[in-house]
């Protein structure tokens, strides 16, 4: 994936006619212990527009029941998104409920500040909440091109 | 002018689980520039914004050429992060040939805990390559 220098709401006071603005790629990733997650989407870079995206999130927490160990987009929902010149912050949700498991679900938060790179590092917060309810978090990083 | 609420709790039925709904709303009030936003949202997990809509009255004498009084139903909205004590949307909307796009922060309010507080920023770009900028203050809640 390529680095863009910067795309930012600024961008937005630069139209063109005709709605010329550019579509990139975003992506995030978290890669440590206990997560394992990609995410990939085009984005309009005018309005922060995400076009659709692909998840991959894997965990072997215990904590969290196995119907929410391995989830793709169909399951795990973008609910909330932020994208502008400054940071990138992603909230995906899911929910499981059977007879096994009466009612779990995991929501996953990410928060990545822009750094002097141009790069978007920060952190996550996969919330769990079930049979066992515990907070993990760690590291994330995201990059838009 | 902030609108007060009274909760509306409003059972809706997603594939797999019943989530109770509440109400949210944003309100710019200023010469030259009307706006309200409503939406559902729901108390479940997600805590997403539903079912909005919005009404937008921009006579500023400094708007682009056309009609600047429409409303927006939820295509508009294509940005929105209600998390914790934030309350943030993106607005965009196609019209008289020209790129709308409002830009909503506000955070919770310290003395009011349904009640956040911001500003906004409208940009409008024509297809004649003028540009059309603004911004003020915006009241919004979540209850």
């Amino acid at each position: 994936m390529k680095k863009i220098v910067k795309s930012s709401f600024v961008a937005a006071l630069l139209l063109f006619p005709g709605h010329a603005w550019a579509t990139g790629d975003l992506g995030c990733e978290i890669s440590d212990g206990n997560v394992k997650f990609d995410y990939a989407t085009l984005i309009n870079r005018g309005i922060g527009l995400f076009l659709g995206g692909d998840v991959r999130f894997e965990t072997v927490r215990p904590e969290i029941p196995a119907p929410l160990q391995k989830l793709d987009q169909a399951k795990l929902q973008l609910v909330h998104s932020w994208y502008d010149d400054k940071e990138v912050r992603l909230m995906l949700y899911a929910e499981h409920q059977d007879d096994k498991v009466d009612f779990a679900s995991i929501r996953l938060t990410i928060v990545a500040p822009m750094d002097e790179n141009s790069d978007y590092a920060g952190t996550y917060a996969l919330e769990v909440a079930g049979p066992e309810n515990v907070v993990i978090t760690g590291k994330a990083s995201c990059l838009v091109g | 002018m902030r609108r007060s609420l009274l909760p509306l709790l409003v059972a809706v039925t997603l594939p797999s689980t019943a989530h109770a709904t509440g109400n949210a709303d944003c309100v710019i009030d200023e010469p030259g520039l009307s706006f309200t936003f409503e939406a559902l949202y729901s108390y479940g997990g997600t805590g997403e914004l539903l079912q909005n809509h919005a009404d937008i009255e921009l006579t500023d004498p400094k708007r682009p050429a056309g009609t600047w009084t429409f409303s927006l139903d939820g295509s508009a909205l294509e940005q929105q992060w209600i998390v914790g004590d934030e309350f943030r949307v993106l607005l965009y909307k196609e019209r008289e040939g020209a790129d709308l796009v409002l830009d909503i922060r506000a955070k919770r309010s310290a003395t009011e805990d349904i009640a956040f507080d911001g500003t906004y920023k409208l940009v409008i770009g024509p297809s004649d390559g003028s540009l059309f900028s603004r911004t003020g203050k915006v009241a919004c809640s979540k209850g």
